[in-house]
């Protein structure tokens, strides 16, 4: 027995009174958030979230899913065996070289994470999160050596050495909670997956935005406490490990958006503090040390510029790719809510659009009677109401577009080739509202969606067909929860359908170019749909060359979120980009599969691949032209 | 600087709209709502009229709340709204309405039955002691800044430049008030006939300076058909490219 062992002892209850402490400091910030439903028993739902939903992302990139394991593994190992020996002062030899083995494995980790931060990619943060390879090391050897040496045979200098080490390791690991280290993530994180704000995602694609009580005190969010205290716990779970930022495609055209810059100044947000000792990639175009927070403080502007709000096109490539499971497009959206519905705060021209759905219910502007004027020849079924139908067609904004028009007009084709019982609303057809809830007007939503939720409730039908994406998300998702339950499918799911059971009978596409496949985002990532559209195209002989974003990977275009309406400008267009993705595949066209899409991608400017409609293109390989 | 407690009204109209013919918040109204907010803190917002669920649009734009003075469709509704506003410094509205007559008479008459001065086309209203300068829209980008002690009636121009704000908060907090009902004298009968608009854009075109040869080669070329790509510069500089262009091939004539 060794006055040493005594002081590891020490040392461990001391940290485990730190950390408790610090949890409790922290936790303190998180519950000046809004009320949301709270269980202790949730807890237990993390082993589960961590090994399924944390490792399902983590995974994407091996080399830091292998780094993780080993640091995390070894130090979980190695604390709750020093808990153990240590703790309850039982000092076994045997319990000591466990300990040995844990710190070589966390040792061997912490090498991955120094090598790793040797030539950091520019989407990791810098700052104190580079000190973390040291002071790792220093707890796993300060641990390797406490096992390793018989404490008798230690002189009193190895013995200060050992304790240094295992004190700054140590001061790492507890004290990161309490003071906003890096460490925080262990604590927030394990307790964010535990009280997620979107717990469904656990179970299932979980992408609709809730509903907001539009006789609310407050209308969204205005000051960091009035996220709801899960959310605010959420946003410190936050890792900065930039996937986010190299995932969105409005940091990547150079609008002034980084989704990890948002949520840490959510972060500084709910602690209080500037912007300045960020360590990360700035918003393009806005200097870093300009804006601070504090819990009370509304967030806009002193905290978050509005261009910033105004930049996302909700594409959710960032939740999609976050390893903390953290939902920056709720928070974007509540913090807009705000701004349109408490200020009517706006940019470019989403004042307009709003207006226009208020008074016409279509986007643009239009005489709802024109919104089928494309298939005026088309012969097709208008129902009325009390009449029914097994597939109603709604066309959406789209249907206002000249070039969609064109897609439209060959989904009927195909509707009437493979001999569908389908019928229109006609000028009955009113907006979904969906934009405007992206842009935050959730008045205007709902009064959208109640019209319409009349409307169809007129009617009978067996199914919902659309050929938009938004359309599709909004209907399918969001309108359960304002009582529309319906079974929508998005024309690429149905006509896949038809396919496989041979009603509609496809030929071989005469078509040579090299094609490439455009996902959706409100298809694919918001509704998982990335396999119907890709199995049509193989089924008319197309081989597809994929490009790299992809799938549920997928980049956006630009369209989503209201974007091209608030219109903030960039170092250059999100379209182009994507274009800039399809050619680097070689491919000449691009097929896709929303008019939102098929409008931004169209509007790339020079020489680009052409851009088309699956529709078309299935429309061109009927067998038997009708 | 004016005392603040100048009395200033804002008189406001249901407009429609020109695709749906869906009742609402006549523009132009709105900017004078949204001028008389920007002039005073207290503005009384006042209807001539059913007590229309259009009107609540006001209240998104700003009014806390919209006086109703009841009047029978196809009344006239100088006499209530005259009475209403004796008194006040400045009385502001738009120049047109939307629906109904729409002639346009109503600042006018109003006028002339409060016996207070009148201007028409404001585009900025600014207050001057007891005395108001305004910025008069004049036909073909021409301005003129004038005068008149208050108090004033004074029509908004369609085009004045503000940015009214729809905010869902304040329309959920504002009310509609009801006067007591008003017994209007009958418009005098319009001898119009009503029929639906149409617009017709013009496109300006520069005059065709070609020749013949250099004409049927311009029609088969798909390279730009003239003309100058201006990418540098400030938005004045852009501003002044194009109208040089405008004075160049006489599109425009000022
Ligand atoms: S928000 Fe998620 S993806 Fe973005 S930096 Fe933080 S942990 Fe990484
Ligand atoms: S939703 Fe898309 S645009 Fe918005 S922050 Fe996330 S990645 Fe960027």
């Amino acid at each position: 027995m060794h006055s040493l062992d005594h002081l590891v002892t020490l040392l461990f209850w001391l940290a485990v009174a730190a950390l408790a402490f610090g949890t409790m400091r922290r936790a303190r910030l998180w519950r000046a958030g809004a009320a949301a439903p709270f269980n202790w028993a949730q807890l237990l739902t993390v082993p589960r979230r961590y090994l399924v939903d944390v490792h399902h992302v983590v995974a994407r990139d091996p080399y830091i899913a292998r780094t993780h394991m080993l640091v995390a593994g070894g130090a979980v190992a190695a604390v709750a065996l020093v808990a153990l020996n240590y703790g309850l002062a039982l000092y076994w030899a045997l319990l000591n070289g466990a300990i040995v083995l844990a710190a070589v494995v966390m040792l061997g980790g912490s090498y991955l994470v120094w090598q790793r931060r040797r030539a950091p990619m520019p989407r990791l943060s810098a700052g104190p999160w580079n000190r973390l390879p040291y002071t790792l090391a220093a707890f796993a050897l300060g641990l390797l050596a406490l096992g390793l040496l018989p404490s008798a045979l230690l002189s009193g200098f190895f013995a200060a050495l050992i304790m240094l080490a295992l004190l700054a390791g140590t001061a790492e690991l507890v004290l990161g909670i309490g003071t906003g280290g890096p460490m925080k993530h262990a604590v927030a994180g394990v307790l964010h997956l535990a009280f997620h704000p979107r717990a469904e995602r656990f179970a299932m694609r979980s992408t609709a935005l809730r509903p907001l009580d539009l006789a609310a005190p407050v209308l969204g969010v205005e000051k960091p406490t009035d996220f709801r205290w899960n959310q605010l716990l959420g946003f410190d779970a936050c890792v900065q490990c930039g996937k986010c930022e190299a995932a969105c495609p409005a940091f990547a055209a150079g609008q002034p958006l980084n989704p990890k810059k948002f949520i840490q100044d959510m972060v500084l947000g709910l602690s209080g503090g500037s912007d300045a000792q960020f360590a990360g990639s700035p918003y393009p175009g806005i200097a870093l040390g300009g804006h601070s927070g504090a819990p009370e403080e509304p967030i806009l502007s002193a905290l978050l510029a509005p261009e910033t709000l105004w930049s996302c096109t909700t594409c959710r490539a960032c939740v999609e790719e976050c390893p903390m499971q953290i939902e920056h497009v709720d928070a974007i959206i509540d913090l807009r809510r705000f701004q349109t519905l408490a200020r009517g705060a706006l940019p470019g021209k989403a004042p307009e659009m709003l207006g226009n759905l208020r008074e016409t219910a279509t986007q643009g502007g239009y005489d709802n009677a024109a919104r089928y004027h494309w298939a005026v020849d088309l012969n097709l079924r208008q129902i009325r109401p009390g009449e029914s139908v097994d597939v109603l067609l709604l066309a959406g904004e789209g249907a206002f577009d000249m070039r969609y028009q064109r897609s439209l007009r060959a989904l009927v084709k195909l509707l009437q080739a493979a001999s569908v019982d389908f019928a229109i609303l006609g000028a009955l057809e009113t907006d979904t509202g969906d934009t405007a809830r992206r842009l935050g007007d959730e008045a205007t939503f709902q009064a959208q969606a109640a019209q319409l939720i009349a409307t169809l409730s007129a009617v009978t039908f067996g199914r919902i067909l659309t050929a938009d994406p938004h359309v599709f998300h909004s209907l399918k998702n969001e309108y359960p929860a304002l009582g529309g339950h319906y079974t929508v499918l998005h024309h690429t799911v149905f006509l896949a359908g038809l396919a496989r059971s041979g009603q509609l009978k496809l030929g071989a596409t005469s078509e040579t170019r090299a094609i490439t496949y455009h996902d959706p985002c409100y298809l694919g990532r918001y509704n998982g749909e990335t396999e119907a559209p890709r199995a049509l195209l193989r089924q008319i002989g197309v081989r597809l060359s994929e490009m790299e974003r992809s799938g549920l990977r997928g980049r956006c275009c630009g369209g989503g979120g209201g974007a091209p309406l608030t219109d903030i400008p960039g170092t250059q267009r999100i379209p182009d980009i994507r274009i800039a993705d399809a050619r680097a595949t070689g491919a000449a066209l691009v097929a896709v599969a929303c008019p939102g899409c098929t409008a931004m991608l169209e509007g790339v400017v020079g020489p680009r691949p052409e851009v088309i409609d699956v529709a078309e293109l299935l429309a061109a390989a009927l067998e038997v032209q009708p | 600087m004016m005392p603040p407690q100048l009395k200033i009204a804002a008189l406001v109209s249901v407009g429609r709209n020109p695709a749906s013919g869906a009742p609402r918040a006549a523009r132009n109204d709105v900017l004078a709502l949204d001028a008389a907010l920007g002039l005073a803190r207290e503005v009384s917002v006042l209807h001539a009229g059913d007590a229309a669920p259009a009107l609540h649009d006001y209240l998104a734009y700003g009014a806390a709340s919209v006086e109703v003075l009841p009047l029978p469709p196809g009344a006239d509704a100088l006499a209530p709204l005259a009475g209403r506003v004796a008194g006040y410094d400045l009385i502001l509205c738009g120049q047109r309405a939307e629906a109904g007559q729409g002639s346009g008479m109503l600042a006018y008459r109003l006028a002339k039955a409060l016996n207070m001065p009148v201007v028409s086309a404001a585009l900025e209203i600014s207050l001057l002691g007891d005395e108001v300068e305004i910025v008069q829209f004049l036909p073909k980008g021409q301005r003129r800044v004038v005068r008149v002690s208050l108090p004033a009636v004074i029509a908004l121009h369609p085009l004045a430049p503000r940015n009214p704000r729809y905010v869902y908060a304040s329309r959920r907090a504002g009310r509609l008030l009801s006067a007591p009902a008003q017994v209007g004298a009958p418009l005098p009968a319009s001898p119009w006939q009503s029929e639906p608009a149409v617009k017709k854009p013009q496109k300006l075109k520069p005059p065709e300076t070609r020749q013949g040869h250099a004409r049927l080669l311009g029609a088969i070329a798909t390279e730009s058909k003239g003309g100058a790509l201006v990418r540098e510069g400030s938005a004045a500089e852009k501003a002044r490219a194009i109208l040089d262009y405008l004075r160049a091939n006489r599109l425009i004539g000022f």
